[in-house]
């Protein structure tokens, strides 16, 4: 009998049949374990049993991509963080200093530059995914639903990272998206005031920037990545839509390594591909920001192109509506989705109607995004 | 099959995603312009390709692959006529970088305020040699960076006595590569000269400061009653006269309109001394190639360090002075291939 008090845990079952397989021996993971319950938590985590279908499947394993794409960018920013210095003043200089000086400060920015690209497009991705194979149904609302949070999230990242490095392009495409906010109607001013604190940019639209970009957002990520991943764990992973993918849901894996193996494969390929993008074309410095220069042609960040683009196909008057409707058409269609589409069918050319819609955005979002740059 | 489909739509929108943004090109990118030996360069950015070893043969082998930027030149004066253009190439070969610049120019200004001989005593010249100016800011500098070469030029006082070139503030700096025909082209370089603040309100070129010399330079040439030069050189034809090959003046020797350089030249020796420069001028046009170290090592000078672009300005003086210049309107970019 065990003098150590036994929790109640989900893992205990785990643990005992693990003890009783490997025997008795005193092992520093035994010992860790009677201590903390971590270790047998750990092998109930990897053990999770998932469909056979998952395995091997570049599809499944875009949401682990993500997630691994989101840990570089966490640790890449913070070796920026011990370099940039978020004043209007210093921050190009401190930015130049990380890109042209510091001992591989060239790569690690880089890698922080194309992978936040890289992360709208896995989450975007991921996202299309999940709507393909009607992933969001009950009961996964809440799944798909902080999904959609975590895309807008992502957005987010890169519409405050754009400005950091207080070069032409960041401020002059802060500025234009500011002006854009400043337009909806009732709120505008109000919000483009919260965002730049004060009428023009400066050192608070730095400030404000800054630190929404390194701890508001951070902290509403991993809250919501927690209840993300929960969820996913809690409900586990979706039907499959595919004949042969129901057939093969018959039989289950463990989720390591047998889930987990392309996760990391495809982590490493991303890994690899960031270094060659970083090596190849080192993250784009351009000359710092002059709010006297008036000539600049602003352009933002790749993934706003497309709302960007289609303002110059609407008369001035009706910019305000464009950047309300529009945005609030798609995001508001993705709340909606869950609670919209509450059918049994999965199968998304079994659903003309929602996949009509779905694609008609997907492609007004590529087409006006190649069109715009 | 429809499953199939699916997975090839999102692998194929992924490929043009990750394309689309790695290709992504800058903001405010500008039009190309067809070069002269084929190779094309958007019209303000100056691209330095990379080779072996640099020289400053104009001629080299490897200004057929550099693409050939054309910058267009203004007066700084309103009103007066615009400048000629300015085909401008560079390459840099990991030590060095070579600035090649040419330009029309119809007649061949050599000589500054020369001396004549008239037959029975020697009148100074009012006339100036050509000149040509490269500058860049040496530390990060936003105005200069949308402005060129206006960021530098504090022209708007309607009385031109009251322009001066420089920066803003002490902190700011910029470094200057100034190739004279008259007094830097005969010794192989052009003068490396550094502008800051403006020091004295009353003299227009008070920013402007040689960089440290050691030892050589021009001295003046003239004699003690300062009515006339006190040497002249071994070859009167010769537009200059070295150090070493001056003869005391001997006005039996000359003949009626001979010239005699005003000064007598010797390399530069320590930083204002770093631009190595040969300018020759053939058929209407000035060919010059400015060459410096991408790190001089002197504090007065700008680290270039690729791959990082800088901006520049580029003047052009038709034997005229400060005021009567010309400059590129624009900023203009150097990067690196």
């Amino acid at each position: 009998m065990s003098i150590i008090e036994q929790p109640i845990s989900p893992y205990r079952e785990v643990k005992d049949q693990t003890e009783t397989s490997s025997g008795e021996r005193a092992t520093m993971a035994t010992w860790i374990d009677e201590r903390t319950g971590l270790v047998s938590a750990n092998r109930a985590f990897l053990s999770w049993p998932v469909p056979k279908y998952v395995e091997r499947n570049l599809l499944y394993s875009l949401g682990g991509l993500t997630l691994v794409s989101l840990i570089y960018q966490f640790f890449s920013g913070i070796c920026l963080l011990f370099y940039y210095d978020p004043s209007a003043e210093a921050a190009y200089n401190s930015v130049d200093y990380i890109t042209y000086q510091a001992p591989l400060g060239w790569l690690v920015r880089s890698i922080h530059h194309y992978n936040a690209s890289a992360i709208v497009i896995l989450v975007f991705l991921h996202l299309l995914r999940t709507f393909f194979f009607s992933a969001y149904k009950a009961p996964r609302e809440v799944t798909w639903l902080s999904g959609v949070v975590l895309f807008l999230i992502t957005l987010g990242f890169g519409f405050t990272g754009y400005l950091l490095p207080w070069d032409q392009k960041g401020y002059w495409a802060t500025r234009v998206g500011t002006e854009m906010a400043g337009q909806v109607p009732l709120l505008g001013s109000a919000l483009a005031q919260l965002m730049r604190g004060g009428a023009t940019l400066g050192q608070l639209t730095l400030n404000r920037f800054f630190v929404t970009h390194v701890a508001l957002l951070p902290g509403a990520l991993v809250l919501l990545l927690a209840l993300h991943l929960y969820q996913h764990r809690y409900h586990g992973v979706a039907p499959t839509i595919s004949k042969r993918g129901q057939i093969r849901a018959r039989h289950s894996v463990p989720y390591f390594p047998n889930w987990v193996i392309m996760d990391v494969l495809l982590g490493l390929g991303l890994l690899a591909l960031l270094i060659y993008l970083s090596w190849h074309e080192r993250a784009p410095l351009a000359f710092p920001a002059n709010p006297a220069d008036t000539d600049y042609s602003p352009k933002p960040e790749w993934y706003f192109l497309f709302l960007f683009h289609l303002l110059h196909y609407v008369p001035g008057r009706l910019e305000p509506f464009l950047i309300v409707v529009v945005p609030l058409l798609v995001i508001g269609s993705m709340f909606l989705l869950p609670f919209l589409d509450t059918g049994e069918e999965r199968r998304p050319w079994r659903k003309p109607v929602t996949t009509a819609v779905a694609l008609f955005y997907v492609a007004v979002i590529i087409i006006f995004t190649f069109l715009g740059s | 099959m429809q499953y199939k489909i699916y997975r090839f739509v999102l692998l194929i929108s992924l490929l043009l995603w990750l394309t689309s943004c790695a290709a992504q090109p800058e903001a405010g990118s500008v039009s190309t312009v067809a070069s002269s030996s084929g190779a094309t360069a958007p019209s303000n950015t100056i691209t330095a390709v990379k080779v072996d070893t640099l020289t400053t043969d104009s001629a080299a082998a490897y200004w057929a692959n550099a693409p050939v930027s054309t910058v267009h030149t203004k007066a700084t004066e309103k009103g007066k006529a615009d400048g000629p253009d300015v085909n401008i190439q560079a390459a840099y070969d990991g030590k060095n970088i070579a600035m090649r610049l040419e330009w029309a120019d119809t007649t061949e200004s050599n000589l500054n305020k020369a001396w004549t001989w008239d037959g029975s005593k020697f009148s100074r010249s009012k006339d100036l040699g050509d000149r040509m100016g490269v500058l860049f800011p040496i530390e990060n500098n936003a105005n200069f960076s949308s402005k060129g070469c206006a960021g530098a030029c504090h022209n708007l006082d309607a009385d031109p006595e009251k322009w001066w070139m420089g920066s803003e503030s002490a902190d700011s700096r910029f470094d200057l590569w100034q190739w004279t025909a008259a007094s830097s082209n005969p010794v192989g370089q052009a003068q490396d000269e550094w502008m800051g603040a403006q020091e004295d309100p009353a003299d227009m070129e008070s920013a402007t400061h040689s960089d440290a010399l050691k030892s050589g330079g021009s001295v003046s040439n003239v004699n003690k009653a300062k009515d006339g030069p006190a040497f002249m050189g071994n070859d009167l034809s010769a537009s200059f006269i070295i150090t070493g090959e001056q003869t005391p003046i001997d006005t039996s020797k000359l003949t009626q309109g001979a010239v005699i350089p005003p000064s007598i030249l010797a390399p530069w020796v320590g930083s204002r001394g770093d631009v190595q420069a040969k300018g020759v001028w053939k058929d209407g046009k000035w060919v010059v190639v400015l060459l410096r170290a991408l790190d001089t090592g002197n504090d007065e000078d700008l680290v270039l360090t690729p791959p990082k672009a800088y901006p520049l300005g580029v003047a052009v003086f038709d034997h005229i002075d400060l005021v009567g210049h010309t400059t590129t309107a624009d900023v203009l970019t150097l990067e690196w291939k």
